[in-house]
């Protein structure tokens, strides 16, 4: 067996320093292993304490992280979630995360090292999003809340660490987005009217889960004067539709987020996601004459030349192919402002449940508590 | 100063081993090429003024075209396997 | 392109020198480190059709050399 004191002896897994805080920053600032902002010396008592939320074994890959397609083992995850500041109980919200966004339809390889600025954002639901306390209501995209700051953060130190995406070589971005720091949230399950996202995705409703997306930082979204579904929506439908976005060059999975006031009225009208879909999927179009010459003749009659080749200037540009790309969700405080998400266009959302090792969905976060430091097989090797 | 050991958060990666760098011979006399459209804007145009550069040059005796279905996603692996099969020199543009 | 040259097929590959670093990293992952990259000038999309003929003069007598090397 194997502990993490040993693993920290191997080459390439433990570095020697002055311990003292401002050194220990300095040195990890130089090597570029930071989003340039401190962090926590991972110490081996804190990888351990990481560790100790961790039911798998701990040097087994459990995704390969692209650009650089490196192995994420639990022990080299666990070293940036202390860096990002993290509680040990966030530990198997990370770990899913960076499952779900590693299977090949994200394509995270093109996210990570496009000039687009996307990020993957995690979407949590469930009992265990409760249990951590992640912001899903007031400046819930925002800061102040520490899991949603930590668990976000710790995804983007493993993004940078493990898979590479360092500015200029693995990771393109003209501009980069706030959102690359961190984005992480939670869905207001409670002023939902309708299910939340990971029961509609096909999971019951006491399972916890998390989603990835592809996607842009949040627009705003304000509309305090519509009394109906059709009035919020249109608001809505109107904000999703802009040039410049990538979506309509694909076929593009957009996040929409009702506030939990715009939701209400929008349940009051007695619609239901399918509906909101449906409407949005109609409304969110713009006319051809909108766009520039060359992206009319260059992207949309020749790379799509079945629907455009011939098309007048007066015809709708589609930014959705399918209402059921759309996803919907309910997040925020009391307000009239729910936002909209374009996407960096070639990327599906992914949901995975949060399970524990036997493959069995968790009721609880405590539930993944290894009792540590004796189990053989949970160490390495 | 006491020292500390801390933790490590990159990973460097086992390379996967090389499988075959050597490459079939390129003959000017009968060149079979391949070009790779990745779909981006002007690599359509660029590979197409390449193309005509090299046969001024070189005697080409088939051209494969090919072009990826989305500037965002890897070439799929028949698209690949085709290319490499039908061509002796495949030429793809990256870029933005 | 790697996957290409796996097969035994040379692979040549054009990039503008903004994606000098990516390309290199990318060829080194998917396993041909020494990947043939021809550097031309960025941008390569939104240039006028004289701008694009200049970057293939560039690119044209690399990719022969390229080429050649391989010649028997």
């Amino acid at each position: 067996m194997t502990t993490v004191a040993e693993w920290l002896s191997e080459p390439g897994a433990g570095l020697e320093v002055e311990d003292d805080f401002d050194e220990i920053n300095t040195q990890y600032l130089a090597r570029g292993w930071t989003d340039g902002l401190p962090v926590v010396p991972p110490t081996r008592r804190r990888i351990e304490d990481m560790l100790g939320y961790c039911d798998r074994p701990w040097n087994a890959p459990v995704a390969t992280i692209a650009p650089n397609d490196s192995p994420a083992t639990p022990l080299r995850i666990a070293v940036n979630a202390v860096m990002a500041g993290c509680r040990p109980e966030y530990f198997p919200v990370i770990v899913t995360a960076i499952e779900a966004m590693c299977e090949p339809a994200f394509n995270l390889n093109a996210i990570q090292s496009t000039t687009h600025l996307c990020a993957p954002l995690v979407i949590v639901n469930g009992p265990i999003a409760k249990e951590l306390g992640i912001n899903s209501g007031y400046n819930a995209f925002g800061p102040g809340k520490h899991a949603n700051a930590t668990i976000g953060r710790a995804i983007r130190l493993a993004l940078i660490n493990i898979g590479g995406a360092v500015p200029e070589v693995g990771d393109m971005a003209t501009l980069g987005s706030p959102a690359k720091y961190s984005y992480c949230v939670a869905e207001n399950e409670s002023a939902n009217p309708w299910q939340p996202l990971q029961v509609e995705r096909g999971h019951p409703a006491w399972s916890s889960a998390v989603t990835v997306m592809g996607l842009e930082c949040p627009h705003n979204v304000h509309d305090r004067e519509s009394s109906d579904a059709e009035g919020i929506l249109t608001t809505i439908a109107g904000t999703m539709a802009n040039t410049g976005a990538n979506d309509m060059y694909y076929a593009a999975h957009p996040l929409v987020v009702l506030c939990p006031e715009h939701a209400t009225t929008i349940a009051h009208s007695g619609w239901n996601k399918a509906r909101i879909k449906q409407f949005l999927f109609e409304r969110a179009r713009l006319p051809m004459y909108l766009f520039s010459k060359e992206n009319i003749e260059r992207r949309f009659r020749t790379g799509f030349s079945g629907r455009y080749a011939t098309a007048g200037m007066d015809a709708p540009v589609l930014m959705v192919q399918r209402p059921e790309h759309i996803v919907v969700i309910v997040v925020g405080g009391a307000g009239k402002h729910s936002a909209c998400f374009p996407t960096f266009g070639e990327t599906v959302p992914i949901t995975r449940t949060i399970n524990t090792r036997d493959g069995k969905l968790a009721r609880s976060i405590h539930e993944f508590r290894s009792s540590a430091r004796g189990q053989d097989d949970l160490h390495i090797g | 100063m006491a020292k500390i050991l801390l933790g490590v958060p990159v990973e460097v990666s086992e390379r996967k081993s090389a499988a075959a760098t050597t490459t079939r011979i390129v003959s000017r006399q009968g060149l079979r090429l391949g070009l790779l459209d990745n779909s981006k804007g002007n690599a359509d145009a660029l590979l197409a003024l390449l193309a005509m550069g090299i046969k001024r040059d070189v005697n080409v005796v088939s051209t494969t075209e090919r072009r990826k279905p989305s500037v965002s996603a890897a070439a799929p692996a028949d698209v690949l396997e085709e290319l490499a099969a039908q061509s002796d020199l495949v030429i793809t543009a990256i870029a933005d | 392109m790697c996957e290409v040259q796996k097969r035994g097929t040379l692979a040549v590959v054009i990039c503008s020198d903004a994606f000098h670093h990516l390309a290199c990293a990318q060829a080194r992952v998917r396993g041909i480190a020494g990947l043939s990259l021809v550097v031309i000038p960025h941008p390569v999309t939104g240039i006028s059709a004289e701008q694009l003929q200049a970057r293939a003069a560039l690119a044209l007598p690399q990719i022969l050399a390229i080429a050649g090397n391989h010649t028997a």
